[in-house]
């Protein structure tokens, strides 16, 4: 059973370590909190929806590409609306933040008002979804979205790595002023940087949808993503990787445990908190955060 | 420039309400002729919304039946609604609102036991009788203290019932001697009958194998069932709403537990089947009601005739029952006064409705004697399994 | 009529949560995501106190209260005191909220998801607006103590604010304790009012509703987020059935907001005379909307056409809100003459009350302690060269990653000295003053301070040895005044305690502040600003902000000054002032200072001895005329190329 017990926890926390990467990704360039990035998973969800189910039946793999684009463009279209006025102010990222809360709120709601509260399901990608091995159950949609993140994250990776605008976008998370004063325009760089979070977010949406369901307030996971990306560190993307998979990971075990006949499953969000608490107090800025010193 | 901004601000403001006030208050202008209002207080919006749209609907069929065959006291019915989101803070403001602004003699409504504790005091203060339609939590009727809440009345089974119910049916009827639970500790209703059905299923004779809970939002629960899945039960208990039943169905599956699954009345929803697949084939619940209820199907075809879906139920039954009720009890007190009114409520006997007769016991104001549905999953729909009654 | 009754009680409630946060948020800039959490330890403690023992209302009210600050301690003390920043904090303040409720949900004694219901219900609209009042007094108070001063100081540039000896860890956990309290209070409030209270209240949704008010009121006002929070719960009742929509709004007017109106509802003002023809335009709009449907209703009854009705309806919410906006300006300048002679009345009386007896004393006061300080500057006057060195640095090292900032450095100051320290640009000339007042910390060597080796303090403890400095790129409080920018450095003569401050103790706190704005205005008077006191510090000109920062560094009454390119972007003529500014201070005040300067002229004038620093090491050290001639340091300017053509 334990084995068992880490194979979901890897599973869940895959999905935040998705969802944080998207998160983190935004944090290292513009050094906020980007709270609408759940919204942008929930929307990515309820495109591929539009997409499977409502509206035509489009093929799983068609329907994530085009989710992940959506999602990417409504995360540039975010950006432009509620952070780009306060980007070029050089606003203290607690107005971004709220910015980006205002955004969450609005969206979510507006989902509530328009399509409603019901709940939709993703149609099934795989017909029979477990692989059994020997006791063990895996499920072939974890090892799928388990493997195409892994795609995707090394396909980022080489993108940061490889092309100019990654180049760039590495430049900007050390010091955006610099990068801006080399002649790299600032907003398209960003705008490449939303695109590629919100792809991101439209995939844990699209795989959330289809592990999980499709409803409004789906986007509540991303607090546990966030907490994830500031245990890894935030501005991090292994730290991010490496922090959604070990809260994950804790979950799971926290789930199991029991001390006597209290079973812990119910007061899980209280140990990740703690550990959380506790971490920070060692590490401020997680594991692989950098630490930012204010220049004087 | 400031005072650009603040104009600008306002008619966006302004033109928001006034985009979304327009569809809704078409029909505004209503009879002139004097009414007795009753008052419905109901989710219209947000996650419940699939219950609360059709109660609604039924109560208005149920208001016009009555006002048809000439309404009550000389006057007909009229039925004021507000959606209250299935939320407490909601919903205390809009029985102050039905109470105060409105006038209402009676409230029929919360369909959550949460939200109807949420306004017990609005009611009993300003003696003005609250009928629930399916909170089902004991403590709604009965306070703390073990004395009834004199305006608080409920057309609905509880759940110490339906956990009995689930329980005796898991013991007699599958033949199940080991159960597993798994329930969801942020919601009330979910906690309470996970604890009903364990105290029954062990005094049944049956052993409790695993008895795991979950957070409200939270969406995988396989940490849990592979705890569970190593008791190997005979039956899986998730009282829960139809989106966690669905997942956990799922993943119980997915993880190779056998178990039958039993739910509550928390399953009754069409989209339980389109959530969870296969999952969920064969899986057993307790209702208040069922389609397939002989005593119902006239009412059926003529919500079906006037709204083209059928009804989800339970709550649009139970609306229905409450204003036939209601209607009764305004009739034998021979005035709208709250006290002569709990009175009438208090002691109806035979009553018959919809769902067969009504009898409230005057200590508890909880329905005697209210039979409970089982219904199965099967081939994609729910079908009627039998009428249970608990035996002590 | 108890259902406005309701909806006034819950605008006060929420009133009161939202002060609270305004005090957090708002002044000590600090973002939570959590504060639902305290109104629920609030909420929880007062009902389980009346429910089960049966306690009164108030003390259970207070011991609420009580139980919410002491909760917040313990989250705050290890997460403020980690230094987090500000989203880090604000992601362990989510982790909090959701961790309290799981405690909730799970604790017998608070009845898990079910909760408790059946409280008595004894908030009413009396008592709730009582303690709304009486919170908006005691903050209010409490922002124009020292002890405000020090938050507001902190939410607006916590380095400057430290480095001018504000200890950052418990000044933010007294914030962050007043507005848990006020949380707490309003909890408490709710819990008597609702009469039933669960978990799934004190969610996420009423954080950010509290959170919406205290940003769309204006972060750094007290009364615009009350007023923002009163239309948030009073808008939406007016359209019940469209509640759906309110959410939506909110995100938007946050949006909105924060993008083009980060000032909030009047502007980081609090509600004042001026203010009051906005106040009732928002007051004409709430009540045009509520007639709007009514009017329609009406419109559609006895006529029937829908556009016509909205079109009344609409002119009806434009003219109530017009004829309010003329009611509030005509209101105000009515009452302009009666403000005006309440000022110059107040201002008479406050004189008469704290003056009465003691005017001697007081007005002596500033004058004794000039006297003071030129007295104590007497005895180390003529012992520039002889006396024992104030400032000694050995073998000084710090890395900034691969690369050694400062490499070995060891110099000496001699008390009364004005020492010249000069270098090309990244030769480590600030990251050595940042070592001296502990920005960063040391990576070798030490410090000795008048004989104290200081290597290992803190920035307050070295500014409370005596140790003041400027900025080479200016950090003032840029919403203060700049008469508060100096108040706030004062913050150490703020004798009277907390509780005093909270209620303006009349025997105490007015003769302090007094005494503090005397002395604040004499220290600008040296640097010559008495005149802009009451003007904002961001709006002074370039030139003018670099001598407050001179005046505020004063106010911490140093033994040595560390000046950071005080005449950067300066034109000849000012800094020629400048020099004579730096000079004056030397001289009367006796200081001992470190000038970093590019402007060769001041640096020459002034110091007699000028240190040279190259990539962290000291090249040179000498006169003036010896630094000049020295070949090392032409190299280190002109480069090696240029130095040789040059010679």
């Amino acid at each position: 059973m334990f084995i068992q017990t880490i194979i979901t926890g890897l599973s869940i926390g895959s999905v935040y370590a998705l969802m944080a990467v998207g998160y983190s990704l935004v944090f290292s360039v513009l050094n906020f909190s980007n709270f609408a990035h759940g919204a942008i998973i929930t929307l990515g969800a309820y495109i591929a929806w539009a997409l499977m189910v409502h509206y035509l039946q489009v093929p799983f793999l068609l329907a994530l590409l085009l989710s992940m684009g959506g999602a990417g463009a409504l995360a540039f279209l975010n950006e432009r609306i509620a952070y780009s006025t306060l980007r070029r102010r050089r606003a203290p990222s607690l107005y971004l933040m709220i910015s980006a809360m205002g955004v969450a709120i609005s969206l979510q709601n507006i989902l509530y008002a328009t399509i409603g509260a019901k709940l939709y399901a993703l149609p099934p990608v795989f017909a029979m979804d477990v692989v059994h091995m020997g006791e063990l159950t895996i499920s072939k949609m974890d090892i799928f979205a388990f493997v195409f993140s892994a795609f995707t994250i090394a396909i980022l990776h080489l993108i940061l790595v490889r092309t100019k605008v990654g180049v760039a976008i590495r430049a900007a998370a050390h010091d955006m002023e610099m990068v801006s004063v080399l002649g790299v325009n600032l907003d398209v760089l960003v705008g490449v940087l939303f695109f590629i979070a919100g792809s991101l977010g439209g995939m844990a949406g699209v795989f959330m949808g289809v592990k999980y369901m499709v409803y409004p307030s789906m986007g509540w996971i991303t607090n546990k993503a966030y907490i994830g990306a500031v245990i890894g560190g935030l501005g991090s993307l292994p730290g991010a990787i490496v922090g959604g998979l070990l809260l994950g990971l804790l979950e799971a075990l926290v789930s199991v445990s029991s001390i006597g006949d209290t079973s812990l499953s119910t007061y899980r969000d209280v140990f990740s908190f703690g550990i959380l608490v506790i971490l920070l107090i060692f590490k401020p800025t997680g594991f692989f955060g950098r630490h930012v010193e204010d220049k004087l | 420039m400031k005072r650009i901004g603040i104009a600008l601000l306002i008619a966006l403001l302004v033109w928001a309400v006034l985009g979304a006030c327009k569809p809704a208050e078409k029909k505004a202008a209503a009879a002139k002729e004097e009414t007795i209002k009753i008052g419905h207080t109901v989710a219209l919006t947000g996650p419940n919304a699939t219950w609360g749209q059709s109660e609604a609907n039924a109560l208005k069929m149920a208001i016009e039946k009555i006002n048809a065959a000439g309404g009550v006291l000389g006057k007909k019915l009229e039925v004021i609604a507000y959606d209250n989101r299935a939320d407490r803070l909601e919903a205390v403001n809009v029985a102050k609102r039905l109470i105060e602004q409105d006038k209402v003699v009676a409230i029929i409504g919360p369909a959550q036991s949460g939200v109807t504790n949420a306004i017990r005091e609005v009611n009993n203060s300003a003696k003005v009788p609250v009928i629930a339609t399916t909170a089902t939590n004991p403590k709604v009727t009965v306070g703390d203290d073990g004395k009834v809440v004199p305006y608080t009345f409920r057309v609905c089974f509880i759940d110490p019932f339906q956990g009995t119910v689930a329980a005796q049916f898991a013991l007699k009827d599958l033949k199940a001697k080991t159960a597993a639970v798994l329930y969801d500790v942020g919601d009330d209703y979910s906690q309470f009958l996970a604890k009903y059905f364990v105290e029954a299923f062990t005094k049944g004779g049956g052993k409790i194998t695993a008895n795991e809970a979950f957070r409200s939002g939270e969406l995988d629960f396989r940490a849990q069932l592979g705890k569970i899945k190593t008791g190997k039960p005979d039956v899986l208990f998730i009282p829960t709403m139809q989106k966690e039943a669905a997942l956990a169905a799922k993943q119980a599956r997915d993880l190779g537990i056998t178990a039958t699954f039993m739910g509550g009345d928390g399953w009754a929803s069409p989209d339980l089947i389109d959530l969870a697949g296969p999952a969920i084939e064969g899986a057993y619940f307790v209702n208040i009601a069922a389609l397939e209820d002989p005593a119902i199907q006239d009412f059926l075809k003529e919500y079906k005739a006037r709204y083209n879906a059928d009804p989800v139920l339970p709550n649009p039954l139970m609306a229905y029952d409450a204003a036939l009720w209601l209607a009764d009890a305004i009739k034998r007190a021979g005035s709208t006064d709250g006290e002569k009114l709990k009175a009438a409520l208090e002691n109806t006997k035979d009553l018959p409705v919809l769902t067969g007769k009504l009898t409230i016991d005057p200590a508890t104001h909880n329905p005697l004697n209210k039979p409970a549905t089982i219904q199965q999953v099967k081939d994609k729909k729910f079908i009627y399994v039998k009428t249970f009654v608990t035996t002590d | 009529m108890a259902y406005l009754e309701a909806i006034l009680i819950n605008v006060a409630i929420y009133a009161i949560a939202t002060l609270g946060l305004a005090i957090f948020t708002g002044y000590t800039g600090l973002f939570s995501l959590g504060h639902a959490a305290f109104m629920a330890v609030g909420a929880y403690t007062a009902s389980i106190l009346t429910y089960f023992y049966k306690v009164p209302f108030f003390l259970a009210l207070l011991l609420g209260v009580i139980l919410s600050v002491l909760v917040s301690f313990v989250i705050g003390y290890p997460t403020l005191r980690a230094r987090l920043r500000s989203d880090y904090f604000a992601i362990a303040t989510l982790g909090f909220g959701e961790a309290v409720k799981v405690i909730l949900e799970n604790f017998d004694l608070t009845q898990g998801a079910r909760g408790l219901p059946g409280i008595q219900k004894v908030s009413t609209l009396g008592n709730t607006f009582l303690l709304l009042v009486l919170a908006v007094i005691l903050c209010r108070n409490f922002l124009r103590t020292t002890y405000g001063r020090k938050i507001i100081a902190i939410g607006q540039d916590p380095v400057a604010a430290e480095m001018i000896g504000i200890p950052l860890l418990q000044n933010q956990l007294l914030s962050l304790g007043i507005s848990a309290g006020l949380a707490g209070l309003a909890g408490g409030l709710l819990a008597h009012y609702t009469t039933f209270i669960q978990p799934s209240i004190f969610s996420m949704d009423l954080s950010s509703l509290i959170t919406a008010g205290v940003v769309c009121g204006g972060m750094g006002s007290l009364t615009g987020p009350i007023t923002a929070v009163a239309l948030f719960v009073i808008i939406p009742e007016l359209f019940r059935g469209f509640a759906l929509w309110r959410l939506v709004f909110y995100g938007m007017l946050l949006v909105i907001i924060i993008n083009w109106r980060p000032k909030g509802l009047f502007g980081y003002e609090e509600l004042n005379r001026k203010n009051l023809p906005k106040l009732f335009s928002i007051l004409g709009i709430t009540l045009g909307l509520s007639l709007f449907m009514p009017t329609y209703r009406w419109v559609i009854e006895s006529r029937g056409y829908e556009i016509f009705a909205l079109f009344v309806a609409g002119m009806t919410v434009g003219i109530v809100t017009v004829v309010f906006g003329f009611l509030g300006k005509g209101l105000s300048l009515a009452l302009s003459p009666v403000a005006e002679r309440y000022h110059s009345f107040r201002g008479r009386f406050s004189k008469g009350l704290t003056g009465f007896g003691k005017v001697d004393a007081d007005a002596s006061f500033s004058r004794a302690l000039r006297l003071e300080s030129e007295g104590n500057d007497t005895l180390s006057r003529t012992h520039v060269n002889d006396q024992a060195p104030i400032l000694e640095v050995k073998e000084l090292r710090k890395n900034f990653g691969g690369v050694v900032a400062v490499d070995g450095l060891s110099f000496q100051l001699r008390e009364g000295e004005l020492l010249g320290l000069i270098g090309p640009n990244g030769s480590g000339k600030t990251t050595v003053f940042n070592l001296i007042s502990s920005v960063y910390p040391v990576d070798g060597g030490t410090i000795l301070f008048r004989g104290n080796d200081i290597t290992e303090w803190g920035p307050t403890e070295v500014v409370e040895a005596g140790v003041a400095r400027t900025f080479q790129n200016i950090r003032l409080f840029g919403s203060m005044t700049v008469l508060e920018n100096v108040q706030a450095a004062l913050h150490r003569e703020g004798t009277y305690s907390l509780l005093e401050g909270f209620l303006r103790w009349p025997n105490s706190v007015p003769k302090v502040e007094r005494r503090l704005r005397d002395e604040s205005l004499y220290l600008l008077s040296i640097v010559g600003l008495e005149k802009e006191a009451d003007r904002r510090a961001s709006t002074l000109p370039y030139g003018l902000q670099r001598k407050l920062e001179i005046a505020r560094a004063l106010a911490l009454r140093p033994r040595l000054l560390l000046l950071d390119e005080p005449a950067a972007g300066m034109n000849p003529r000012e800094a020629t002032e400048l020099v004579e500014l730096i000079q004056k201070i030397h001289r009367d005040k006796h200081l001992s200072i470190i000038l970093i300067e590019h402007h060769m002229d001041v640096v020459m004038s002034l110091c007699r001895r000028i240190l040279v620093l190259n990539f962290g090491r000291l090249i040179a050290e000498g006169t003036p005329e010896q630094i000049q001639k020295d070949p090392l340091v032409l190299q280190a300017y002109l480069g090696e190329k240029a130095y040789a053509i040059v010679r």
